[in-house]
């Protein structure tokens, strides 16, 4: 399968290992970041990944930050996402099983490494079976509007939080754009 | 402050559990319902959430379902909504305290309902830190504009 995976800085090595791990099971991986410690948005991460699974370059996704919270939300306020925050094997089971979720989520302070390989797996290797159907299209249709093809909508907040403005004009390091954007800079 | 309580209709006696706990603690709870309606979907019943935060009947909400999964998946997608599909406490202060989270959505196959009254004190109680924070609820505004056109 093709994978995208997200994070935000708090949980990069975490988000490196889940990666290694699934590139170890043959999956193809697109990594949109992010690639290190610089402080960071998890919207920036969670964008890109709904916007790879939406336009259906990537088959499903991993998104992972603190708690999981913020990289889940940003994931799933892109039209087309199915995206689930989950802590257990049963919960990551059911998100497809029943919801047919294309993205889960962790919370890489919360779950343990070993604990996210086995509900990822969980996760790729349940079926959807047909629940929910009128639930999910109201799910999918929530959105009026496509928002999936714009990745230059956070180019002013980046430009604003370097400069220091969120951190009492304490200037930031530039934040790390998803590598992503290179390969699929049109979709 | 006025918390919104929700459930399907197979999780309503846990609901009413919860709500019943809450208003011990002197919160000001109000159970959102499509009520006589009540064996409606839980997509419905997410939309009279949506309609109470809306009208500004409830500034927070707990959701119970199955999995937490099916609510979650729906009231992300709303502008200014901030979900957590949780079931630990670390989560639910965390999640207030860096996301301001106004959502918890609460999986009755998974905890107790003692431990979704425990976990819906600690969300109900935490605060948000703002901040730093603001960055990234500033960019979820920005992802719904879009959708929002």
């Amino acid at each position: 399968m093709k994978i995208a995976i997200g994070c935000d800085h708090i949980v990069t090595p975490i988000k490196d290992q889940i990666k290694e791990y699934l590139i170890s099971k043959g999956h193809k991986v697109f990594d949109c970041g992010t690639y290190n410690k610089i402080k960071t948005h998890y919207p920036l991460y969670g964008y890109e990944v709904g916007r790879l699974v939406a336009n259906k370059k990537a088959d499903c996704g991993v998104v992972m930050c603190g708690t999981g919270v913020g990289i889940t939300n940003s994931c799933n306020k892109v039209k087309g996402v199915r995206c689930a925050l989950v802590r257990d094997l049963a919960t990551a089971k059911a998100a497809k099983r029943e919801w047919n979720a294309n993205v889960i989520g962790f919370g890489g302070m919360i779950s343990g490494v070993d604990s996210i390989k086995r509900m990822v797996d969980g996760f790729l290797n349940e079926k959807y079976n047909g629940s929910h159907q009128h639930c999910i299209e109201m799910i999918d249709n929530a959105i009026p509007q496509d928002n999936s093809k714009n990745i230059k909508m956070f180019d002013s907040i980046c430009k604003d939080w370097e400069n220091g403005k969120y951190t009492k004009k304490t200037k930031q390091q530039k934040v790390p754009r998803p590598k992503t954007w290179k390969e699929f800079s049109k979709i | 402050m006025t918390i919104g309580v929700v459930s399907d209709f197979k999780n309503i006696k846990t609901k009413h559990y919860l709500i019943k706990k809450l208003k011990k603690e002197g919160f000001n709870v109000k159970n959102i319902s499509t009520f006589p309606c009540a064996k409606n979907c839980l997509i419905n019943e997410c939309k009279q959430l949506m309609k109470a935060f809306q009208n500004k009947k409830v500034d927070r909400a707990i959701v119970l379902d199955d999995y937490g999964v099916g609510s979650f998946m729906y009231l992300s997608k709303f502008p200014h909504m901030v979900v957590a599909e949780i079931s630990d406490e670390h989560s639910a202060i965390m999640t207030t305290g860096h996301n301001n989270s106004n959502v918890i959505t609460l999986a009755t196959k998974v905890i107790t309902k003692e431990q979704i009254v425990n976990i819906s004190k600690y969300f109900l109680k935490s605060k948000f830190e703002g901040g730093r924070h603001f960055s990234r609820l500033d960019m979820l505004d920005e992802i719904s504009k879009e959708g929002w056109k």
